[in-house]
C-alpha cells in the first residue's frame, strides 16, 4: 500500500521524462494534423509504416494479460496470484495505446468515423474494429472485477488526506463487505470473462493478421499468418509482463511476493513459444524460398540482402538469442530472464516492421521499381510518444492501485493454510472465496 | 654514285609535292556561288562591303507577335549599273518562305537561284511564344552583269533585330457543365456522360486545353479523369456509378498564359431501375431480412454472444452492489466525503 500513499523522487522524474517525451509526441503530431502526411516518410507505395507495426506491436502485448490471468485463472494456477494485476493492467495500457495507433496512420484522423457509418461488415477492416473494441471492453471489464475488492481494502486503509481517491474508491467498490452473496456473483462474474476474454483474444490478433493475409500481397497472402500472429502476440504479451514484474518488484519492493520461482516459470512459458515462434519463421521464409514467383524472390532478397536486410537479421538472430538463453540454466535468474524478455520486445517489434514495410516494397505493376520508406522525426517522436504513453499508464496505474492483488494473495495464504491445517488423506482445501472487508490484510 | 640518284629522286617528289600545293592554293575552283551563304560577305565580287549599297527589308518588325507570319521585301540599291544582284538571308528564330521561284527559302535561310533581280519577297513565321530577340542578317549582291566577278559588283551587309511582344495578361475565362444531354437519364451501372465547356473573355471557345473532372462523394473527391476540348472548346468525361443518387461532378481548366483558370460543376441524379446497387451489393433496402448472411449471422452470433457475457458479469457486478449493506456512496455522500474535514463520511 505504501507506493500508493508516498511518492519517491524517482516516480516524479520517471514520469516527468514519459511526460516530456509524450509532450514532444503531442506537437509532432499537431505539426502531422497541420501538414498533412507529407510530413511523414509514408508514400503511397508504402502507406503503413512504423505506425501499424506498432500497432500490431502493442496488439500483441495486450496478450499478455489475458494469458496470464485468464488461463492461469481458470486453471487455478496458485503461483499466478502476485502478476495477474500487473498482467491486467499490461492488457489494458497496451490497448489503449494501440487504438492510436491506426489513428496516427490516417491523413485525416476524423474519417475514423466513416469507419462507423458506412463500414462494410465484408471487410476485415470492420471487423479488427469489433474485434478490438470488444477486446478493449472486455479487459477493462476483467481489470475492473479483480479490482472490486481491493476498492474496498483501499477505502478503509487508505488515509483521510487522499480524499479524492477515496471518494472514486467508494465508488467503485460497489459495497464490497465479502459476504457470501457477493462472493458468489464475484466469482461467476470473473468465471465468465475469463472464458471469453481467451477467445476474444484469439480473434482480436488472428482478425488484425486477416487484414494482412487476406490481401493478395506478396508476403502477407498466407495461411499461417493466423497462428503466427497469435503467437508473436503472446510471447511479447508475456515478455512485457516479465519485464514489468522486475520493474515493480524493485520499485515496490515486492521481492516476496514476486520471486525467482515466478520468473522462471514465466521463462518456461517464454520458451515454449521461443521455440514455437522460430517454427512458425522457419515454415513462413522456407516456403517463400521455394516459390517460383519474381515477387516471393525480390521480398526475399529485399529481407536477406536488401536495405532491410539489418531488421530481420537482428530479429531473427535475436530470437535465438533469446531461446538460448531462456534454456540455459546458468541464465535462468530474474536478472537474465528479464534481459530476454526486453531483447525479446525489442526484436518482435522489428519484426513487426520487418512484417509491414517489405512487403509493400515489392512492386506491384510489372517493371516497376522496388519502393523505399524511411521514418522521418516526426514518425519516430509519435513511435517514442506511444510507447511514453504505455508507460506512463503503467505508471499512473501503479500510483492509484496495487500492484499485486490483495486479496488473491490472502485468498491464497488462506488456502495454504486451510491445506497445512487439513488432516493427511483428507479431501484437498478448497480456495477461499475473496476475503471479508474487516479482515487482516494489506500488503 | 647510289646516293646521288636517291637524292635525285627526293628532290622530283619535293617539286611535285610543291606544284600540288600551290596549284591547290592558287587556282581557284570553278562553279556557280547560287545560293550560297557567304561567311564574311561576297567577298568573290568584291574584297569588303560598301555602304553606298543601300539595304532596306519592308515589312520586317521591330516587335514581332509570336507565332505570326509577316511577309518581308528585300531590296538593293546602289551605284552599280544593270539590274543584276543576289542576296542571302540568314534569321536566328522562326521560318522563312517564299513563293517566288527565283528565291530559294527553307527553314531560318533564304537566297537566290538568279542573279537577274534587286528585290525578293519572303515570308517570315515568326517563332513560338517565350522566344525572345531574333535577328536577321541580310547580304546584297549589286553586279553589272559583265560575267565575271570584280570590283564594279559591290555588296553590302543589314542587321536588323527584332524583340518579342511582351506577353499580354491572361483574360478570366468561363466555363459551363452540363449532362450528357436533356433526354438522357444517368443510370446505375452504365456509362454516362458530363461536358464542360469553357470560353475565352470574348466567349470564343478555347480548343485543345486540358480539362480535369471529379466527383465529390460522401467520403471524399473521387478523380474521373482529364479531357481535351475539341473545337467548340468542348472536353468530356465518361463516368459509372454502381449506386443511385445525387452526385456532384466538377471539372477545372487550369488556364493558360492568355487564359485564366476557371471551374465548373453540375449536378448528376443517377437512378437504378435496374436494381444494380441491389445485385452489386446485396439489396440493403429489402429488409431486415437481408441482414441474415452467411458472414453477418456468425459474426452477429459471435459478437451478440460476447457483448451478452459482458452484460452478464455487469448484471453480476449489480447484484454484487445489492447483497452490500447500505452505504454513503450515492452522489451527494460522496461530495460531502470529498468536502467533509474529517474525510470520513457517513456510513
Amino acid at each position: 500500500m505504501a507506493p500508493l500513499v508516498r511518492t519517491s523522487s524517482t516516480y516524479f522524474a520517471v514520469v516527468g521524462i514519459l511526460g516530456g517525451v509524450l509532450l514532444f509526441a503531442n506537437l509532432a503530431w499537431i505539426r502531422q494534423l497541420d501538414e498533412g502526411l507529407a510530413v511523414t516518410g509514408l508514400t503511397d507505395r508504402i502507406s503503413w509504416g512504423i505506425y501499424i507495426s506498432g500497432f500490431i506491436y502493442f496488439i500483441g502485448i495486450s496478450y499478455g494479460g489475458t494469458m496470464v490471468s485468464a488461463i492461469l485463472r481458470l486453471t487455478k494456477t496458485e503461483w499466478r496470484r502476485p502478476i495477474t494485476r500487473i498482467a491486467e493492467a499490461s492488457t489494458a495500457a497496451a490497448l489503449m495505446v494501440a487504438v492510436m495507433m491506426p489513428i496516427f496512420d490516417m491523413g485525416r484522423p476524423e474519417r475514423v468515423w466513416s469507419l462507423i457509418l458506412y463500414g462494410r461488415i465484408e471487410s476485415p477492416l470492420v471487423w479488427d474494429f469489433i474485434a478490438i473494441g470488444t477486446y478493449l471492453a472486455g479487459s477493462l471489464l476483467f481489470l475492473y472485477l479483480a479490482l472490486i475488492p481491493d476498492f474496498a481494502t483501499m477505502d478503509r486503509v487508505l488515509p483521510r488526506r487522499v480524499r479524492v481517491r477515496r471518494v472514486a474508491y467508494r465508488f467503485l467498490k460497489m459495497r464490497w463487505e465479502g459476504t457470501p452473496a457477493q462472493k458468489r456473483s464475484l466469482e461467476r462474474a470473473l468465471l465468465a470473462i475469463s472464458i471469453i476474454i481467451i477467445p476474444i483474444a484469439v480473434s482480436a490478433h488472428t482478425v488484425l493478421s486477416w487484414m494482412f493475409g487476406m490481401t493478395t500481397r506478396t508476403g502477407w497472402h498466407s495461411s499461417i499468418f493466423g497462428p503466427y500472429f497469435v503467437g508473436a502476440a503472446l510471447f511479447s504479451g508475456i515478455a512485457i509482463v516479465v519485464v514489468a514484474m522486475a520493474i515493480f518488484r524493485r520499485a515496490h519492493h515486492l521481492e516476496d511476493l514476486i520471486t525467482e520461482d515466478h520468473f522462471r516459470k514465466m521463462a518456461n512459458i517464454l520458451l515454449v513459444f521461443s521455440l514455437t515462434y522460430l517454427y512458425f519463421t522457419l515454415n513462413e521464409y522456407l516456403t517463400i524460398t521455394f516459390q517460383p514467383s519474381t515477387d516471393e524472390q525480390i521480398l526475399l532478397q529485399l529481407l536477406v540482402e536488401g536495405p532491410l536486410a539489418p531488421y530481420f537479421w537482428f530479429s531473427t538472430l535475436s530470437l535465438v538469442l533469446v531461446t538460448v538463453l531462456l534454456a540455459l540454466p546458468r541464465t535462468r535468474t530474474i536478472r537474465w530472464i528479464t534481459v530476454s524478455a526486453l531483447l525479446l520486445n525489442v526484436s518482435l517489434w522489428v519484426k513487426r516492421i520487418v512484417i509491414v514495410i517489405p512487403s509493400m516494397a515489392v512492386p506491384l505493376v510489372p517493371g516497376d521499381t522496388v519502393a523505399t520508406y524511411s521514418p522521418t522525426w516526426v514518425e519516430w517522436a509519435i513511435t517514442a510518444g506511444s510507447f511514453a504513453s504505455f508507460c506512463l499508464i503503467f505508471a499512473v496505474f501503479a500510483k492509484l492501485f496495487p500492484m499485486v492483488s490483495l486479496w488473491e494473495i490472502e485468498e491464497g495464504e488462506e488456502a495454504a493454510r486451510l491445506a497445512a491445517e487439513s488432516p493427511a488423506g483428507g479431501p484437498p482445501a478448497r480456495p477461499a472465496a475473496p476475503p471479508a472487508v474487516g479482515a487482516k490484510g494489506g500488503a | 654514285m647510289g646516293r646521288w640518284r636517291a637524292g635525285r629522286a627526293h628532290a622530283a617528289v619535293a617539286v611535285v609535292l610543291t606544284a600540288a600545293f600551290a596549284f591547290a592554293v592558287g587556282v581557284p575552283i570553278q562553279g556557280s556561288d547560287v545560293g550560297v551563304l557567304p561567311a564574311q560577305g561576297c567577298t568573290c565580287h568584291s574584297d569588303g562591303p560598301n555602304f553606298d549599297v543601300q539595304i532596306a527589308v519592308d515589312g520586317w518588325p521591330a516587335i514581332y507577335t509570336p507565332d505570326e507570319a509577316y511577309p518581308l521585301i528585300v531590296h538593293g540599291e546602289g551605284p552599280v549599273t544593270g539590274a543584276g544582284g543576289g542576296f542571302s538571308v540568314d534569321v536566328t528564330k522562326g521560318s522563312l518562305s517564299s513563293t517566288d521561284p527565283t528565291v530559294l527559302a527553307s527553314g531560318n535561310h533564304a537566297t537566290h537561284t538568279s542573279g537577274a533581280k534587286r528585290s525578293w519577297p519572303l515570308l517570315w513565321i515568326a517563332p513560338p511564344e517565350d522566344s525572345g530577340n531574333v535577328r536577321f542578317t541580310v547580304f546584297v549582291n549589286l553586279v553589272d552583269g559583265d560575267g565575271s566577278d570584280g570590283p564594279a559588283d559591290l555588296w553590302s551587309v543589314l542587321v536588323l533585330d527584332a524583340q518579342e511582344k511582351a506577353p499580354e495578361p491572361p483574360k478570366p475565362s468561363s466555363m459551363v457543365m452540363a449532362f450528357a444531354g436533356p433526354d438522357e437519364v444517368a443510370q446505375a451501372g452504365h456509362n454516362f456522360t458530363v461536358h464542360a465547356t469553357i470560353a475565352n473573355s470574348t466567349g470564343a471557345p478555347i480548343p485543345n486545353a486540358t480539362v480535369t473532372f471529379a466527383a465529390k462523394l460522401s467520403w471524399g473527391v473521387l478523380p474521373l479523369g482529364a479531357g481535351t476540348t475539341d473545337p467548340n472548346g468542348t472536353a468530356r468525361a465518361n463516368w459509372s456509378v454502381p449506386a443511385p443518387g445525387d452526385f456532384l461532378v466538377t471539372a477545372y481548366y487550369d488556364g493558360s498564359s492568355k487564359n485564366l483558370s476557371s471551374n465548373g460543376s453540375v449536378q448528376v441524379t443517377v437512378y437504378d431501375p435496374e436494381g444494380v446497387w441491389q445485385d452489386l451489393y446485396g439489396g440493403q433496402e429489402k429488409g431486415v431480412w437481408t441482414w441474415f448472411d452467411p458472414v453477418r449471422v456468425p459474426l452477429g452470433l459471435l459478437v451478440g454472444g460476447v457483448w451478452l457475457t459482458f452484460f452478464y458479469a455487469t448484471f453480476h457486478i449489480l447484484r454484487l452492489r445489492k447483497a452490500g449493506a447500505r452505504e454513503a456512496d450515492g452522489p451527494v455522500d460522496l461530495i460531502k466525503l470529498l468536502f467533509s474535514r474529517s474525510g470520513r463520511g457517513r456510513r
